[in-house]
């Protein structure tokens, strides 16, 4: 049995893998393997030469990292849909479920199954997230990635059994079950609020900046009770958080012990889950977003739309995209994804009105910040575009429309609503600061600049964001995951990252243009007047707007020259 | 209605398709066949323009697909084996988004004709989640045959249906055909084959065996005289099995 289990594991990666590779045969794959590559080697040769070593943690950071994995244990006896940690595939339900297979050796599968990713993930992790200051090999780095990836991943498969088991025992229904799982999740977060809401509002000094709130949270997790409650979580991280191989030593072992009582736990876990599990694989094959998805909290699908948009049928016929992904877009957004910067938001006013001392300004600030998280991390929740329609393209290759119309209509698809929820919030925050009593820092001429330029700073910027992200599906469909979700559990966190990483620089680099016209001016032109500034910015605004569309007009050639094998 | 000069389509070093000629005028149909792997749906991909032939040239209503797709796609349809509908709208939703890009001015006036036709009524507002393997295969053929398509083109139309469905699709290609239609169709159901097409196009690892009506099919092959078109398809492309059951 384990060893038709690892033919399959193996033989199924090597195939993968060499899928993938033979995709480098193509020159565009091949730029971007060698660019991966050579930012792997400038990560690597740049510690040795003493450049950047990534992120430096601080000390905050190191002590918050223990509330991630609280989070992530929460989330994963709350928060996840029903069984979904032990879904699998529709062969392997088909084929597995029915082999002579204990279920003991169902769970090694799985566990074995989700390794390739959590070990890629922790590679992903030791490069992007960096070892902070730490002195500590890439491998040991590695290993306390490794570690705690494989704890949660595992939680998550144990906390899936123990409820699969209790679902069984119980006649509640479903429905029941998701609301007591509700209420005990509302029920957490107040908790949280009422502990953290005091402290992160509280004093900090001045000069810490919009998260010296975070500096109070470190300090109030190393009171004795906190600190004493942390304990494993804060075992969990430690290796991966250690800043010298002594530290690493001492952190490894305690880290590996937890790793393996959940090891046991999970394998002892006497749970009739097949029914649970083969509900769920069929739920996630019904949903194409979570195909690939190991666990995740994705909306689930309507049986029904209950409303509708009009569309005549004369007119643009690009249009009808857009109409299409709208209707999308309403039927499958999962508001809980902007559940954390709305609370960042919440944080960020909070303690603005503390400085400022002004609550209308206080609300503006918290409402700009919600804006601009919304322009960085808007586009990755909302992927009503090629990122799922990639999926279809048999049919949008048959449709009377040029590749550039489609691309276009895709990347409005998401620009335009992400663009207008922005530009309320913009005008919110405008209301906001026209009724401040203090004066405001920012002049009113300026301001009013701002808000005439919003709609096409904010327009250019989605759209060239949107266009991006566009492009990574249209020119390397193999590479990345295609749905209306990213998709992928705690495992894939490392792949999320290079694609992100990929795209921020890619952003960057188009910024340049537009920012070096504006200072241009700014600096040569000195404009003061509200049509001047505003001028100013909406040309710069019109040059990010005409790179992206350029970007556009390539990805259609290439949408054109696209075959449904290129996606597979 | 379709013209097909020289098509041949590579994947890398292996050829799925190898220059491949035929036409097919208004009111014809044509029926593909061939043994599994013999490039049937991706001949037929190609004339859809969804994959763009590495030689040769596919020409739709007057118009290169390759050259000037806009045009020739306005004028086809094609309904895969397989459909892939979009999760996230309804039946209804469905057939007004293709309405809107085909530019289907009287849709309100179609719709509700096609989809009793299909009997989709009942389903109008249901997303294709919940609609059985049937109900799906019946939506992608009422969104092909919407725009009243002057090209149809099928990949194993009757997959799916049941035996209601399958008279009734056998039934909508004929009145599509007999309207002027062009229709390609591609199945392993010979009998459908033989009671709908007016020219077969036998196809064998990529190349065109046979081409022509049945009758002169047959006449190119004398001792298939009398024989089933099953035992003409088989000996055709040197299937095991050819011969005959006794």
């Amino acid at each position: 049995m384990i060893g038709a289990f690892g033919y399959l594991i193996g033989t199924s990666t090597r195939n993968r893998l060499r899928g993938q590779l033979k995709r480098i045969r193509n020159p565009r794959y091949a730029i971007a393997f060698l660019v991966g590559a050579a930012y792997f080697a400038f990560v690597i040769f740049g510690r040795s030469l003493g450049r950047s070593r990534g992120v430096t943690y601080g000390t905050s950071g190191t002590a918050l990292a223990p509330l991630f994995i609280v989070v992530m244990v929460v989330s994963s006896w709350l928060l996840s849909a029903d069984a979904s940690a032990l879904a699998f595939t529709q062969a392997e339900v088909s084929m597995l479920f029915t082999a002579p297979v204990t279920r003991r050796g169902l769970i090694i599968y799985k566990l074995v199954r989700a390794q390739i990713a959590i070990l890629v993930s922790a590679m992903l992790m030791v490069f992007f997230l960096g070892r902070g200051s730490s002195t500590i090999p890439h491998v040991l780095a590695g290993l306390g990635y490794w570690t705690m990836l494989s704890t949660i991943n595992m939680h998550g498969v144990g906390a899936a059994l123990v409820r699969a088991r209790s679902d069984e025992r119980s006649r509640t229904s479903p429905g029941l079950r998701r609301t007591a799982r509700m209420l005990a999740l509302v029920v957490s977060m107040m908790i949280m609020f009422a502990i953290m809401g005091p402290v992160m509002t509280g004093g900090h000094p001045s000069d810490a900046g919009p998260f010296g709130f975070l500096a109070n949270v470190a300090a109030y997790l190393d009171r004795p009770v906190p600190h004493a409650i942390l304990t494993p979580f804060r075992m969990v991280v430690a290796p991966a958080f250690a800043v010298s191989v002594g530290d690493w030593v001492k952190a490894f072992g305690p880290a590996l012990l937890i790793m393996l009582l959940h090891l046991v736990w999970v394998m002892n876990a006497d749970a009739a889950f097949e029914e649970a599990a083969a509900e769920a694989s069929e739920r996630r094959a019904k949903r194409i977003e979570q195909m690939r998805s190991r666990r995740g909290n994705v909306r689930e699908v309507p049986t029904e739309a209950v409303r509708t948009i009009a569309l005549a049928s004369s007119g643009n016929p690009a249009l009808a995209i857009v109409w299409k992904n709208t209707l999308a877009l309403g039927r499958m957004l999962q508001l809980n994804q902007l559940l954390m910067p709305v609370v960042m938001s919440i944080v960020v006013s909070t303690s603005a009105r503390r400085g400022v001392g002004d609550t209308a300004q206080s609300v503006a600030v918290g409402v700009l910040f919600f804006t601009l998280m919304l322009a960085i991390t808007g586009a990755l929740v909302v992927r009503n575009d090629l990122r799922s329609d990639m999926l279809h393209l048999p049919f949008l290759k048959t449709v009377p429309l040029r590749g550039r119309e489609i691309v276009l209509a895709e990347v409005a698809s998401g620009a335009l609503p992400l663009t207008a929820l922005q530009l309320v919030l913009v005008g919110i925050a405008a209301i906001a600061l026209s009724m401040s009593a203090s004066p405001v820092v920012v002049s009113a001429t300026f301001r009013g600049a701002l808000l005439v330029s919003a709609p096409f700073v904010l327009l250019a910027f989605n759209g060239a964001v949107f266009a991006l992200l566009n492009g990574t599906a249209v020119l390397f469909p193999a590479w990345i995951k295609l749905g209306p979700t990213g998709g992928g559990g705690i495992e894939l966190m490392g792949q999320a990252m290079m694609s992100m990483f990929g795209v921020l620089i890619c952003v960057l680099l188009l910024l340049v243009a537009p920012v070096a016209g504006v200072a241009a001016i700014f600096s040569f032109l000195e404009p003061t007047g509200l049509v001047a500034i505003a001028g100013t910015v909406i040309a710069g605004a019109a040059i990010l707007a005409a790179e992206a569309y350029g970007i556009i007009a390539l990805l259609g050639r290439s949408f054109e020259r696209a075959e449904p094998s290129s996606v597979t | 209605m379709i013209h097909v000069n020289n098509l041949t389509k590579l994947y890398g070093q292996f050829t799925a398709v190898h220059s491949l000629s035929f036409d097919v005028g208004p009111g014809e149909v044509l029926g593909l066949v061939g043994p599994n792997g013999a490039g049937k749906t991706t001949t037929l991909r190609c004339l859809s323009g969804i994959i763009a032939p590495t030689r040769g040239e596919v020409t739709v209503a007057g118009h290169d697909i390759q050259r000037n797709p806009v045009p020739a796609k306005q004028a086809l349809a094609f309904i895969p084996d397989e459909p892939h509908l979009f999760d996230y709208l309804s039946v209804d939703e469905h057939l007004r988004f293709i309405a809107r890009l085909y530019g289907v001015a009287d849709a309100d006036a179609r719709i509700p004709g096609l989809l009793a036709e299909l009997e989709l009524t009942e389903k109008t507002r249901t997303l294709p989640g919940e609609l059985s393997r049937g109900m799906r295969q019946k939506l992608a053929i009422a969104c092909g045959l919407l725009h009243e398509p002057q090209v149809l083109i099928l990949d194993e139309p009757l997959t799916g249906l049941d035996p209601g469905g399958m008279r009734k699709m056998r039934a909508t290609i004929a009145n599509r055909a007999r309207a002027g239609a062009a229709v390609v169709l591609s199945s392993h159901l010979l009998h459908l084959v033989e009671e709908l097409c007016t020219k077969l196009l036998v196809m064998r690892r990529g190349e065109c065996v046979a081409f022509g009506t049945l009758d002169t099919i047959i006449a190119g092959r004398p001792e298939l005289v009398g024989r089933s078109l099953e035992d003409v398809f088989l000996a055709l492309t040197g299937e095991p099995g050819a011969e005959p059951v006794a």
